[in-house]
């Protein structure tokens, strides 16, 4: 029996008796085995441990103890976020080595206490920022679909093992764009819940009030079975919302007749900073919502370039506030990139910080009267596709081709779902909602999904589903 | 893009900017970061150039991301 790649029918089939979760993580270390040379998926492992948690959840599926859609599916965590089984390195070698040892993030006990097994910390960025750093003893992470390219960042390893077909899902962390990002050079999908939904301690943080836990899968209803576990109140985090969870992933199936869709390709397939065959996939995911009974009408997102400027610069400002320490101490200690990134947060001033939270509130009231007159917003999730592994480019380009750190800034849900190719490349599609309006979102995607198949396609480095 | 933005040549306002934080970069790390330097402020000139309202102090506060979104608490 062939379970397909998705997380739902992988727990189907459990359930079914065809496929054990011993033999669901046998299969995603012999996948590991097969692709991480050329993907550079791992930071670290846990076979011996993942072996072990497996064969405890079949047996309590065998007594009729069964811990829900995530119980016995392999996972991997992002490497800024910790685990109790090893050390988190953030992929820096100036992370205290005892970092987050011997604990859960409070997302990964909730992912682990769900059924869930871990199997090991993904490659990312040095801490989740700068860029892909040869210089350092770390795996440099590629992009299944052309392993010359990047596969996006920062949550890179957990996106190429999704991609790939070593996991069916896995968590990121996004300030940026980090999870929507490389969900869409990745064809894969991608989920920034709405800020403070998603327990973030636990995490090494990049920007404090930027920061975002999200799920990783193929598809947006794979996204919702993780983000149910994951999201809700934590005493440990003071930003989490008190919401229950189910509402945030409420109503997937129940479809986008009628919905009001807003399409702002002025902000982005308008611009240069938009390529062609992504402007065209594009185009052709709003004519499947609208088939589907979506009524679009193009709109504006208020200040959107300058909205992206102020979420990196606020970016970099928070970061300095946590790294100075180490910066002072070990600057030649951290990759050239990273550095180099971290050290502009010592040059914006607090009253530039002050004038950004003030723009930030009138830009977030001016796109929540934007949702007033529509339900969802969309967009694509970047400019261009997967470029190529240290290739020049000009910095402002690459940061202007991003259309994703202005909902971080903002705090509102956005998804992104693989909608179509560009030379070969996947794109994506980013659905952007009301703050804690992440069913709203989901569904969309949930019923984009419906009428695609790009979550389906695989990539030519990729390993097959366990047989038995 | 504004170009009333501050110069810095000659790397000065940076190198002691980030010797205020005890960060002492290489003469080539502080070339490339006086360069984004300028980058930066023209953003920054960018931002202070836009009419954001009137806000009451507490809001713009309450929006920075320290208490979370508020609507259904």
């Amino acid at each position: 029996v062939n379970p397909p790649g998705d997380l739902g029918a992988t727990a189907a089939a459990l359930r079914r008796g065809e496929v054990s979760s011993a033999e669901l993580v046998e299969a995603a270390l012999t996948g590991a085995d097969q692709v991480d040379g050329n993907l550079g998926l791992f930071l670290a492992r846990f076979d011996e441990s993942c072996r072990t948690v497996a064969g405890e959840r079949d047996d309590e599926l065998a007594a009729g103890h069964d811990r829900g859609p995530l119980h016995g599916v392999p996972v991997v965590i992002k490497d800024i976020i910790a685990t109790s089984e090893g050390p988190t390195t953030a992929q820096s070698l100036t992370l205290e080595p005892g970092w987050g040892d011997g604990v859960d993030a409070p997302v990964v006990a909730r992912l682990r206490a769900a059924g869930a097994v871990i199997v090991g910390k993904t490659t990312t960025m040095e801490f989740a920022v700068g860029y892909p750093d040869r210089d350092k003893p770390f795996p440099v992470p590629r992009n299944p679909w052309d392993p010359d390219r990047w596969p996006g960042g920062s949550s890179s390893g957990t996106a190429a093992a999704v991609a790939a077909g070593v996991v069916t899902a896995g968590v990121g962390t996004d300030t940026g764009g980090s999870v929507r990002l490389p969900a869409s050079y990745c064809g894969i999908t991608g989920f920034k819940a709405t800020y403070g939904a998603v327990p973030k301690s636990g995490v090494v943080p990049l920007g404090y009030s930027l920061d975002h836990v999200g799920p990783m899968a193929r598809t947006a209803q794979d996204c919702a079975a993780l983000l149910e576990v994951m999201a809700g109140p934590h005493p440990a985090d003071p930003t989490t919302v008190d919401v229950d969870p189910a509402s945030l992933v409420a109503g997937l199936h129940d479809g986008i007749d009628g919905l009001r869709v807003g399409v702002a390709r002025q902000d982005t397939t308008a611009t240069e900073w938009c390529d062609p065959g992504v402007t065209a996939a594009f185009d052709q995911a709003v004519t499947v919502l609208e088939a589907a009974g979506a009524r679009t009408r193009e709109v504006r997102i208020a200040h959107f370039e300058q909205l992206g400027d102020a979420d990196f610069l606020l970016l970099q400002a928070e970061a300095m506030a946590w790294h100075q320490p180490r910066l002072a101490r070990r600057w030649d200690d951290y990759g050239r990139p990273t550095r180099l990134v971290l050290a502009l947060g010592a040059l914006v001033s607090g009253a530039d910080v002050v004038r950004i939270n003030r723009l930030r509130q009138h830009a977030r009231r001016q796109m929540l009267q934007l949702l007033g007159d529509v339900d969802v917003v969309v967009l694509p999730t970047t400019g261009t596709a997967a470029p190529v592994l240290f290739h020049p480019i000009d910095r402002s380009r690459r940061l202007r081709s991003l259309f994703t750190p202005q909902f971080n800034l903002l705090g509102f849900p956005a998804l992104s779902v693989p909608m179509g190719f560009d030379a070969g490349l996947p794109v994506g599609l980013q659905i952007v909602g009301r703050p804690l309006d992440d069913a709203g979102v989901l569904r969309v995607g949930v019923s984009y999904q419906a009428r695609t198949s790009w979550h389906d396609r695989r990539p030519p480095v990729h390993v097959e589903a366990p047989t038995r | 893009v504004s170009d009333t933005a501050p110069a810095d040549d000659d790397g000065v306002v940076v190198k002691h900017l980030l010797a205020a934080v005890g960060i002492h970069p290489s003469d080539e790390d502080l070339r490339t970061l006086t360069r984004q330097y300028g980058d930066i402020r023209r953003q920054l000139a960018d931002l202070w150039a836009l009419d954001v309202g009137e806000d009451e102090p507490a809001t713009t506060y309450r929006a920075t991301g320290a208490d979370g979104p508020t609507e259904r608490r």
